[in-house]
């Protein structure tokens, strides 16, 4: 090792230690405790806000579930409601439809003996007719 | 400690508070996690480390750039942390705070809090190999600077 060396040794422990001479602790500054402590009780009734809210945001949300699902029974009931009714009136119909059909058949079969009845009369009256032409 | 690592790595007495603070909040949290005095001090320093970091980062604050703010300072030895330390000691704070952050952050760890380079790299999370560079760079760096503040004490 050459007197450079040896030098820049020496040097080098100097500096370490007046670096450990000069980096000693600095203690923090007076009120840094009550600071500290201060932003501890901000930041936990910030907390607690928060946890109010979220638990008046969960209550808002059941609340909002509960009357999805109200909705949806009203919905599903007014829906059978509304099945039901047609139900009704499609049997109505079909009932007002049988009720028509007799009818029309009524009506033939009564047109029917007309038909017959009158040519009944119309051969007799024919056949008086020709008797009357025959003498 | 951890007032002192935040002071020594910003070198602003203000922002080593905020940060400090910081420190603490989250250290409240993070309590039940904790599990003994050790490891509490382990988790105090390296959070301090890497918060006072993220400062100086975030507030572009860069101590050698400011050698006004610097030279007001010397004026007022009672502001300085170093100040009872003697001119040397300011010398030394000033030549401290030019010096590359890294370089800065291993010499505070291992002079101010005595850890050794292993300790040192489990705080900041570079390897041993990485650490023990820092700390020969950073020597070297303030021999050199300390010499030249040398000269210039003597011949002013």
């Amino acid at each position: 090792m050459d007197n450079n060396e040896r030098n820049e040794v020496i040097e080098l422990e100097a500096v370490e230690h007046d670096l450990r001479t000069c980096l000693r602790h600095v203690p923090a500054p007076e009120g840094f405790t009550d600071r500290v402590m201060q932003r501890v009780s901000e930041r936990e009734a910030a907390r607690k806000r928060k946890h109010s809210l979220v638990g008046f945001a969960a209550a808002h949300k059941r609340a909002s579930w509960w009357t999805a699902i109200a909705a949806t029974l009203l919905f599903a009931i007014g829906g059978d409601m509304v099945h039901l009714h047609h139900v009704r009136e499609a049997r109505r119909e079909a009932e007002a439809q049988q009720q028509l059909d007799l009818a029309m058949q009524l009506t033939n079969h009564a047109l029917e003996q007309v038909d017959t009845s009158m040519e009944r009369t119309q051969a007799a009256r024919l056949t008086q007719i020709a008797l009357e032409l025959a003498k | 400690m951890v007032f002192s690592v935040a002071l020594r790595l910003v070198g602003d007495r203000g922002l080593a508070e905020e940060v400090a603070q910081d420190v603490f909040l989250e250290l409240h949290s993070w309590l039940p996690r904790l599990e003994s005095t050790d490891h509490v001090r382990h988790w105090l320093r390296r959070v301090a480390t890497h918060r006072a970091t993220d400062a100086l980062r975030r507030r572009k604050v860069r101590p050698e750039g400011s050698s006004e703010e610097w030279e007001e300072k010397h004026d007022r030895p009672g502001d300085s942390a170093s100040a009872d330390c003697g001119p040397m000691g300011v010398a030394m704070e000033r030549m401290l705070l030019s010096l590359p952050e890294a370089q800065r952050t291993v010499l505070v760890l291992r002079y101010g809090e005595d850890l050794t380079p292993e300790e040192i790299a489990r705080t900041t999370g570079d390897p041993v190999a990485t650490v023990k560079s820092h700390l020969q760079r950073g020597l070297q760096l303030l021999r050199r600077k300390g010499s030249v503040v040398l000269k210039e004490y003597v011949r002013g």
